[in-house]
């Protein structure tokens, strides 16, 4: 078989196997299917839960991938949609305008959290919770403590409709597809990913990459956060880091795109990872668990993921460990040394 | 030795005026912790800013939103460096710790909630609660719920119950014990278990009536933002009818309208909500199906309980502390009841309230009658009456509006 059909199968087994499993689970345990097709309901869902997971996502990946866990990515959001939002409202524009001032917004504070983190040189994780303190305290100032409130204004409707998601996902696709696969800043970006410091030595500007993705990353939950608000009709104001929940969440479907990246591509394989986990959250969902439960399902398996991915070569390791004894034991009977029992 | 007395008299004379100029500018410091922060937080923090302090004498510190109770009594112990002397505490779940936190302090302490919490009652600075009526409420709830049956048909409720498990937020678990009485009342249901164990189920799910064509759904959870994805397998059933949520509403209103236009179906939609521009927007605001998106609401009289709790400090910081305390001399219960308003007509008069000095339901005028300075009389059972007195929309209407 063709090795590009043999990896696109397989990639597209991953949600297809777990609307299976999850549709079967649903019928037995709660008589219901896991997607109802008798109305567009459930997919419209499905389709703008996915896209916006997925913006996180991608926004995750641009640092995460090269061990920059960025915690004040979620403040990013806030301070992107609320602030980029609220000027849109001011100037009289709504609709896709918000989408776009969002995104202007993002990009700008991820900007500015990439630069502080090239000058101030502070881990990542340490930087990431200070800057996202600030940028919470910055919109709590600025909107008067209100946040966004997009009740009852008109023209945000077509945020919300599961076309214009799926156009936006398709946007980001291609853009991070474009940006990771082919383009200078992706060839860096994996030579980072191998080492930063062997990349810096044959002439990366590791600084200027980080800063780049820092941008990316910002542009993208801010387009997330105005997504999510659209349907919410709101996002309120957070202290005390609260907003990197809805960031940190999607750590899960960052590890599984890279892990089906092996046969797609970075982009690709988040999006079918982030597709996959909404399935599987739908299902929960379906199953009326409590919301404890339900995260201690969601945990789990994130949990066994990861555990997976820990020790997914310990039986070749020990095999190839079981053959090296023998080659050794061979050997030593061969050159008349004395082999230990 | 004229000129050397009338310096000394001068500085003697400064020396008089000073402290009394000094106690003249003195303000009582007093912390606001919110639990949420919202629009109709500003509205608030207006009333405390521009009507209470003037009038009370009092600085309000305002805290961001607090979700645990170690957030809580950090704020408390900020406002206490900066020289407070009081706290308005709203986050119900920490209230027994923040009392303890203000008591170690020496700081009056005021919690916006329906229940006591029992292990601080006794407390010297621990001034009790002035939060919703659990009674009003759920008198409010029936009266709205009965006015969305009052057409005869047969109709099937989602509810969204948010923190009425185990009765996190008393008022929240009385609403909707009040709500599920209405329905059995109205429909001769037949429940397989009690009302208490149907609310303190955390899972969500449909509650057995006994009647295949009345169909309640329970949706516990703790805040509106997860609750929002349990809902949607119900709702998309379309045999939901009828929407409540015994909090705040606007976040649910997408879903609401895409079922709404996918089912070709009215969803009517009743909340709990403030007076604030957002609730004249769902009542003037159309659904897909060119109903309004809110049928009914039950208002929280915010700036009531808001009133009555920065006159309780005023008063405990006036030797008064002891008038505020129930018969037993423990921290007390004071009830605020709320408004129950059925349509967009009703809501265009009670929107003129809460707006400015003369419209709010308790203005500095008002308060005196609340402060033990200006009314020796001022204790638990007069603030008791006088919460009664508030129920009455329609005379406060009258009474306020021009």
């Amino acid at each position: 078989m063709n090795r590009r059909i043999k990896n696109t199968l397989i990639t597209l087994a991953f949600p297809v196997l777990m609307f299976l499993i999850m549709e079967a689970v649903c019928l037995i345990a709660a008589g219901r299917h896991v997607i109802d097709f008798s109305t567009n309901l459930d997919l419209v869902n499905l389709v703008r839960n996915t896209g916006i997971a997925c913006a996180i996502t991608y926004a995750l990946s641009f640092n995460l991938t090269s061990g920059r866990l960025d915690l004040s990515l979620g403040a990013q959001r806030l301070a992107g949609t609320v602030i980029g939002s609220n000027i849109a409202l001011a100037l009289g524009l709504s609709g896709v305008w918000l989408l776009l001032f969002s995104l202007t917004f993002g990009l700008v504070f991820g900007l500015v959290v990439g630069l502080v983190f090239v000058w101030a040189r502070v881990p990542p994780m340490v930087l990431g919770i200070g800057m996202g303190l600030i940028l919470e305290s910055v919109v709590y100032v600025t909107s008067g403590g209100v946040g966004l409130n997009l009740f009852g204004v008109q023209g945000i409707t077509i945020l919300s409709e599961a076309y214009f998601t799926i156009l936006v996902v398709a946007i980001l696709l291609v853009v991070v597809l474009y940006l990771v696969a082919y383009t200078k800043f992706g060839y860096q970006m994996r030579a980072i990913q191998g080492s930063q410091r062997i990349a810096q030595n044959s002439g990366i500007n590791i600084f200027r990459h980080a800063v780049l993705c820092y941008t990316f990353a910002g542009g993208l939950v801010g387009v997330a956060g105005i997504l999510d608000a659209a349907y919410k009709t709101q996002m309120a104001v957070t202290s005390g880091n609260a907003s990197s929940g809805p960031v940190v969440s999607n750590t899960f479907p960052m590890f599984l795109g890279i892990f089906l990246g092996r046969w797609s591509n970075q982009a690709v394989g988040i999006l079918v990872a982030t597709l996959t986990l909404r399935i599987f959250a739908m299902g929960l969902a379906k199953l009326q668990l409590s919301e404890a439960m339900s995260n201690v399902v969601n945990m789990f398996l994130y949990l066994a993921f990861l555990v997976y991915l820990a020790n997914e070569n310990y039986f070749k390791k020990r095999k190839a460990w079981a053959d090296r004894l023998v080659e050794v034991q061979e050997k030593k009977s061969k050159l008349g040394i004395p082999v230990e029992a | 030795m004229k000129k050397i007395f009338a310096l000394l008299l001068s500085m003697a004379m400064i020396l008089a005026v000073l402290p009394l100029t000094s106690l003249a500018q003195e303000k009582y410091i007093i912390g606001v912790a919110f639990q949420n922060v919202t629009s109709d937080t500003e509205i608030q923090k207006d009333y405390y800013t521009n009507e209470l302090a003037p009038a009370l004498g009092m600085e309000f510190i305002f805290s961001e939103a607090i979700k645990d109770t170690e957030t809580l009594v950090t704020f408390i112990e900020n406002c206490y460096a900066k020289g407070a002397v009081g706290i308005i505490n709203y986050y119900t779940a920490g209230r027994g710790r923040g009392a303890e936190a203000a008591d170690q302090y020496e700081m009056f302490f005021i919690t916006q909630a329906s229940k006591l919490d029992d292990a601080t009652l006794d407390l010297e600075y621990n001034l009790g609660n002035c939060g919703a009526s659990v009674d009003g409420m759920a008198r409010a709830y029936t009266a709205a719920m009965e006015s969305v049956l009052a057409d005869g048909e047969n109709h099937s409720v989602l509810m969204c119950t948010t923190a009425a498990v185990g009765q996190v937020a008393a008022s929240h678990y009385y609403s909707t014990q009040a709500m599920l009485e209405t329905m059995q009342n109205k429909y001769n249901l037949t429940y397989s278990k009690s009302i208490d164990e149907i609310i303190n189920t955390d899972s969500p799910g449909e509650v057995d009536t006994g009647n295949p064509n009345i169909k309640i759904f329970l949706v516990p959870g703790t805040d509106n933002d997860k609750t929002l994805a349990t809902i949607s397998t119900p709702l998309q059933s379309g045999d939901y009818d009828i929407f409540v949520a015994v909090s705040g509403y606007a976040n649910y209103t997408s879903a609401i309208a895409e079922v709404e236009r996918a089912k070709n179906m009215d969803i009517k939609v009743v909340a709990t909500a403030s007076i604030e521009k957002q609730t004249l927007t769902g009542f003037t605001t159309l659904d897909p199906l060119g109903n309004p998106i809110l049928n009914a609401v039950i208002l929280n009289p915010l700036n009531v309980a808001n009133a009555f709790c920065a006159a309780a400090i005023y008063n405990a910081l006036n030797g008064g502390a002891e008038a505020l305390k129930d018969a037993d001399g423990n921290a007390a219960q004071l009830f605020v009841n709320p408004w129950p308003c059925p349509d967009a007509e009703t809501y265009a008069n009670i929107a003129k309230l809460d707006t400015e000095h003369d419209t709010y339901v308790i203005n500095a005028d008002d308060l005196q009658r609340l402060m033990v300075t200006s009314n020796p009389d001022a204790n638990h059972d007069s603030y008791a009456e006088y919460l009664m007195e508030l129920a009455d929309i329609d005379a406060i209407i009258a009474r306020k509006i021009k």
